[in-house]
């Protein structure tokens, strides 16, 4: 840094001046009417789309007491002689979870088969095509990300 | 809004340097002040909840830009190193360099050099000679040093200088420091 500390005292004073008498930028016409017209499609969405801390006051107090019966229920339910409506309810549920288990089991076996398939052709395969694979997908990750990054030079550096 | 707009529009252009993400933020701002409307009606200091709404809003939003363009931003930095963006700061300049530009003319060419800095210069410059933030305020609000708060405010004025000396009377454009 060679500015001297009065040079830069200076420049200080001379780009502060320059600031303070710039006037305010005049905000284009359009921004009243896309704010009028951002309200009015908020207006017209249901409630519950809003964010919650926008709900009306008794909304809001009327959807945590429903939310807390609704807990309180389900909790008893499990506990007490509901307990046996709930086994009911949720046996459909269980039965899926049976067939995911048993698809699963498949999945594996599939996988396993694909993982033998796979070491037997890579013992088979010359190391040196597997390096030069490699050399080839490295360089194609190179080459992205040199299109990526002028692109974003050419398209947003210059702003 | 008619009364503010203008003001927010400034504080969100000055910062972002982009007309239309401008527009977007400061859009933002005042569906912010609808929403906190019965807050700020009260307040009595309207003007100064929606300054600090627009530059907060802007600050968010150049954040948000920054971390999704890091990378390519680095690799852009590392590549410009003899650009205009890091200026050398061997270089005095004179005091009448304002003088023989017509007011008009002189708004023009500092808001267009304001836009010309890069984002890093720019924004601290900004909030200090505009929202007249602290060097440590302004380091706080962009989670940077001191050091680097001021080496780059330091240099977005050489920049701004810099285009101010060359869009001057033609006299004092020979009146760089000789070393």
């Amino acid at each position: 840094m060679t500015l001297s500390p009065e040079e830069q005292a200076r420049l200080e004073r001379l780009v502060g001046t320059a600031c303070r008498e710039l006037p305010l930028l005049e905000a284009p016409r359009s921004l009243a009417a896309r704010v009028a017209a951002q309200l009015q499609r908020r207006a017209a969405q249901p409630t519950w789309r809003a964010p919650f801390s926008q709900w009306s006051t008794g909304l809001r107090v009327a959807f945590v007491a429903v939310a807390l019966v609704v807990m309180g229920a389900t909790l008893s339910m499990s506990a007490g002689p509901g307990a046996h409506l709930i086994t009911r309810l949720l046996a459909p549920l269980s039965r899926v979870l049976a067939r995911l288990e048993s698809t699963g089991a498949l999945i594996g076996l599939l996988a396993t088969l694909c993982r033998n398939l796979g070491i037997s052709l890579l013992q088979d395969i010359p190391a040196f095509w597997l390096y030069g694979c490699a050399a080839g997908l490295l360089a194609l990750y190179a080459l992205l990300a040199g299109i990526s990054a002028t692109a974003y030079r050419t398209l947003y550096g210059t702003r | 809004m008619s009364a503010y707009q203008d003001m927010v529009y400034s504080t969100t252009a000055r910062l972002l340097g982009d007309d239309a993400q401008a527009q977007d933020i400061a859009q933002d701002v005042f569906l912010k002040a609808y929403e906190h409307f019965e807050q700020i009606r009260t307040s009595g200091t309207v003007g100064g909840w929606l300054k600090t709404v627009a530059t907060n809003l802007s600050l968010n939003h150049l954040t948000r830009h920054r971390r999704r363009w890091r990378l390519f931003s680095d690799l852009q930095r590392s590549g410009d190193c003899d650009s205009d963006d890091e200026p050398e700061l061997d270089f005095a300049v004179p005091d009448t360099v304002l003088d023989g530009i017509a007011a008009e003319e002189r708004h023009r060419t500092v808001e267009n050099a304001l836009r010309r800095l890069p984002e890093h210069q720019r924004v601290p410059l900004v909030l200090y000679h505009f929202e007249e933030l602290s060097y440590q305020d302004i380091a706080q609000r962009l989670h940077v040093s001191l050091a680097k708060v001021k080496t780059d405010i330091l240099r977005g004025r050489v920049s701004l200088a810099r285009i101010l000396v060359r869009a001057g009377p033609s006299d004092t454009h020979s009146e760089t420091r000789q070393p």
